[in-house]
């Protein structure tokens, strides 16, 4: 369901990072999206795709990468996925168990095509 | 070159040539959080302990924090997508309480940090003991959006049934507090609360689960405590 304020904070952040770079040179963006974090990847993808252009982002594509969600068991140690209803441990059974990953919303790369229109930025900040 | 040498520490493996890569493994919602950790430290500065109420529409946050408000020194922010319905409950019984409507976010699901955080400032001039933030009802999407609270409890009803908390395990392993209301109504439901906790264990074993009914004065009592008991901790950690 907030896949569009996640969508509209992901363009402010691309942006914030770019800087003076020119938006319309982003080829594409690296997302690492949790499982467990509620976000339907292609719905995210979808309001990307709407708002990415509105922002300049003209030619940028989009690649989402789901990040498995992890548990470790507390009794013996064991990191494991689990499965859709269970939450113990498949080694030993145990229930004692602590979410360690899976909420991920990170953006991981963004790709900027070289070009010499932005040399003049490179040398302004360097 | 002179390219090369700007982006050398961000340099990758991966992107074709023509293109250079920028690697970040950035939080997307950086934004928000950058808000909410300030919120956090300007509360726990102050002393005020933030309480972010999350649960589905109907499980009894309202009526859970009017409850709390008998025993506690609180102020409210209310966050609805319309309407001043919980707000004005709340001024009627003298709580301090300003409402949020999401519906100028585009009707958002859940409140974010940046949209609250001029409303707790304000909160906090009031000098309450306790704040607490009532979200959106909604058992997804609260969960993924850093208010800058101490405590993230969850409220959750016994005729909401006793397999959520493997069918929305991402509010169930980010709440530190899940309070069961409505326990009047388990034999009615048929509903066994000891099995229930167990379940919220299985997938949050550090979670603090706690009961109460509204039909049931006392039964308020040992959340009282327990809040108390987490700003004391908060307090002590302030002075040591």
């Amino acid at each position: 369901m907030h896949e569009y304020y996640v969508a509209k904070h992901t363009i402010y952040q691309i942006k914030k990072e770019l800087g003076e770079i020119d938006p319309t040179l982003v080829k594409s963006v690296g997302l690492k999206i949790g499982k467990m974090s509620g976000i339907i990847p292609d719905a995210l993808n979808m309001y990307l795709n709407l708002i990415a252009p509105e922002e300049g982002l003209t030619n940028a594509t989009f690649d989402i990468v789901l990040a498995p969600v992890l548990f470790q068991c507390n009794d013996c140690k064991n990191v494991f996925e689990p499965s859709r209803e269970l939450f113990w441990c498949p080694k030993c059974k145990s229930s004692n168990v602590t979410f360690i990953s899976g909420n991920e919303l990170e953006i991981q790369y963004i790709d900027v095509e070289n070009s010499t229109n932005n040399n003049k930025e490179v040398e302004r900040t360097t | 070159m002179k390219r090369m040498l700007f982006f050398e520490h961000l340099e990758g493996h991966g992107p074709s040539e023509d293109v250079t890569r920028i690697n970040l493994g950035k939080n997307i919602l950086q934004a928000n959080d950058e808000v909410a950790h300030e919120i956090f430290h300007l509360y726990t500065d102050r002393g005020v302990f933030l309480t972010n109420v999350m649960g589905s529409p109907g499980s009894g946050k309202t009526t859970l924090i009017k409850a709390l408000a008998k025993h506690l020194k609180i102020a409210v922010l209310e966050g609805d997508i319309a309407s001043s319905v919980d707000s004005i409950e709340f001024a009627k019984i003298g709580v301090p309480v300003v409402q949020v409507n999401t519906d100028v976010y585009g009707s958002a699901c859940h409140l974010e940090a940046p949209w609250i955080a001029d409303k707790l400032r304000l909160l906090v001039e009031y000098k309450p003991e306790f704040v607490f933030i009532e979200n959106v009802g909604n058992l997804v999407c609260p969960s993924d959006f850093n208010l800058g609270e101490h405590e993230r409890l969850l409220v959750y009803s016994i005729p909401e049934g006793f397999d959520k908390p493997i069918k929305y395990p991402p509010m169930f392993t980010k709440a530190t507090t899940v309070v069961l209301t409505k326990v009047d109504l388990a034999p009615v439901m048929e509903l066994d609360i000891e099995k229930f906790k167990q379940s919220v264990r299985q997938i949050n074993p550090n979670v603090q689960i706690l009961t109460f009914s509204a039909k049931d004065e006392d039964s308020i009592s040992p959340i009282v405590t327990y809040l108390e008991g987490k700003r004391q901790a908060l307090l002590n950690s302030l002075s040591s």
